[in-house]
């Protein structure tokens, strides 16, 4: 009850501020409140699924690092790595976010009739869930770094300030940051891109062209984060005796 | 699921090591000044340091194996190569027939593994939950698991404890329980690091008798590395001892024991020495193993000397509180070879 209260209050928060941004201008580089709201819903529930099933991936590091619970995979016939990214998988986690973002999403389309493809729900829903793995593939990615470098606790608050731009609309930015916001750090695809996709910003050409972008990108870290863990496996020290 | 070890000789092979190196990376600080700590943080330097320096044994099917050493030597880092946690720089290694470090998943199905120091069970969780989750994880049927947490409420006496939530648990309870979960898939060869650490003696015998029936029923070939000799003496026939990375000894404990059974050690008190010199000579002829103020411990070879002479003369020039005469223990025995070691390297 707790959860669901403090995450409706943050979302309304965050609505209510873009209501007063919305009441001095009527469009704000081209986007109108009710896609704005859209983009808040589909942050919040992209958020709620990586709380829910990906928070491992940020994690990782402390279980690597105390070696204590890696330890205990490597000596049993399990996956370990999935074993550390998922063990504490919790899907109660992030239930209320995620519900709040999707009542929220239903109320902007109706209250704003916009009109809505079922095509364009498929589409940007997978955009959503391939770039949050994608994002979650890279913080893992630092994550094993420690088995080079100790902790990365600063190299992942600095990945994780990136994070509060699924709040805010992305595709008119500086061509340079919208470069590294889609090359680098993904987080175009997290929000920005769900929302022009499903409110028909983008045609199927375009919005198909994302899907297979992010997919590519998905693809490519999953390979460097494949290779990281089999190398850091072999770096391995443990700690003590 | 299980896989076949080699054979040498018509003995079965369990565990097989072969020119083991590990090498560990440590960062080495250039100074303490602000340019010092600069060019550190721009240019790391790391020393490499050699943990095991070409470890070669062999441990038999069913054999107990002590693996013995002064802090740092190496065993635990052995223990991990052999379990499949580290890998080694250089060298071979092999459990069962499977490679730790390159087939981890059958490795896991031959070994039981047990750190002291580690905890295997989920903390939070009833210890039957926990055991449940390792009969899920090893494809235990339900008849197996009833009869595996029936053996050890026998042996070990974890009946009821088994729905504690395990951070409620003693050391003790939580070691037993442990043990269980190392055990659970009746693997066929356990590697034990430190078990019985932090227990107390009804708790430490406990134990031994367990590995030793163990041992006697499922014919478990146990790799133990302790610091207590007590648990060496009492379990092994066969120790391994190594320090700094290199075995020192390997053979039975009776041969290295057998080296040192003319030796006695006389312990002795007192509380005024009357003839300084005289006490000097006397001590002259044995080797002294320790000298505090009031008190010492010396070595005698009862071939070259009589202790009934030496302890006589001792208390003739100077006033004895309090003397013992006992032979050498394991303990002795590993201390005189650290010591030996040590003044040779």
């Amino acid at each position: 009850m707790l959860n669901l209260c403090l995450s409706g209050f943050l979302t309304i928060i965050w609505i209510l501020f873009w209501m007063v941004i919305f009441s001095r201008v009527s469009l704000l580089a081209d986007w109108t409140l009710g896609e704005v709201i859209i983009l808040t819903s589909f942050s919040n529930i992209g958020w709620a699924l990586y709380n829910m099933f990906l928070e491992g991936f940020y994690s990782a590091s402390d279980k690597v690092i105390s070696g204590d619970r890696l330890e205990r995979y490597l000596t049993k016939p399990v996956n370990a790595l999935f074993a550390i990214l998922f063990e504490d998988v919790n899907p109660l986690n992030g239930l209320t976010q995620l519900l709040i973002g999707v009542f929220i999403m239903i109320l902007a389309v109706q209250f704003y009739q916009i009109n809505i493809k079922p095509m364009s729900i498929l589409i940007s829903f997978l955009v959503l869930l391939i770039g949050w793995l994608t994002l979650s593939l890279i913080y893992g990615t630092v994550q094993f770094l420690s088995f080079w470098t100790g902790r990365t606790k600063g190299v992942m608050r600095f990945l994780v300030a990136f994070d509060e731009y699924t709040l805010y609309p992305l595709d008119k930015i500086d061509r340079s940051v919208k470069f590294f916001l889609t090359w680098g750090i993904p987080i175009i695809f997290l929000s920005t891109h769900p929302t022009l996709i499903l409110v028909g910003k983008l045609d199927i050409y375009n919005s198909l062209n994302v899907l297979l972008t992010v997919s590519l990108l998905f693809v490519v870290w999953l390979i460097i984060f494949q290779f990281c863990w089999h190398m850091g496996l072999k770096r391995y020290e443990s700690y003590g005796g | 699921m299980s896989f076949s070890p080699c054979s040498i000789g018509g003995m079965s092979i369990a565990i097989k090591a072969q020119d083991l190196v590990k090498q560990f990376e440590v960062p080495v600080r250039a100074g303490e000044s602000l340019r010092d700590r600069l060019k550190n943080f721009l240019k790391p330097s790391c020393k490499k340091v050699n943990v095991l320096n070409g470890i070669s044994f062999n441990v038999r099917e069913g054999e107990i194996v002590g693996y013995l050493g002064p802090n740092g030597a190496g065993k635990s880092t052995t223990v991990k190569i052999l379990t499949g946690i580290l890998t080694p720089t250089s060298g071979y290694a092999e459990v069962m027939g499977c490679i730790p470090y390159k087939q981890r998943y059958e490795n896991a199905y031959n070994c039981g593994v047990f750190f002291g120091q580690r905890s295997l069970l989920w903390f939070h969780v009833p210890v039957i939950d926990c055991l449940k989750l390792y009969k899920e994880i090893y494809g235990l049927t339900k008849d197996e698991f009833n009869e595996r947490i029936a053996f050890f409420s026998e042996i070990l006496g974890i009946d009821k404890l088994l729905h504690i939530p395990v951070r409620k648990l003693s050391l003790g309870q939580r070691i037993r329980c442990e043990l269980a979960a190392a055990l659970i898939h009746k693997p066929r060869v356990l590697f034990l690091d430190e078990p019985t650490i932090g227990l107390d003696v009804i708790v430490k015998e406990r134990l031994r008798e367990f590995i030793l029936k163990l041992n006697e029923v499922e014919k478990t070939t146990v790799f133990l590395s302790s610091h207590d000799m007590l648990d060496v003496e009492h379990l092994c026939k066969r120790v391994i001892i190594i320090d700094k990375g290199r075995i020192i000894y390997d053979g039975s404990l009776e041969e290295l024991t057998h080296e040192y059974t003319d030796q006695k050690i006389i312990y002795i008190e007192y509380s005024k020495i009357y003839d300084q010199s005289k006490f000097k000579s006397i001590i002259d002829l044995c080797e002294i193993l320790e000298m505090k103020d009031y008190c010492c411990k010396l070595l005698v070879n009862v071939r070259e000397s009589s202790v009934t002479e030496i302890v006589r003369d001792l208390m003739t020039c100077c006033s004895v509180r309090d003397v013992s005469v006992h032979g050498y223990s394991l303990e002795d025995v590993i201390r005189v070879l650290y010591r030996k070691r040590g003044v040779e390297s």
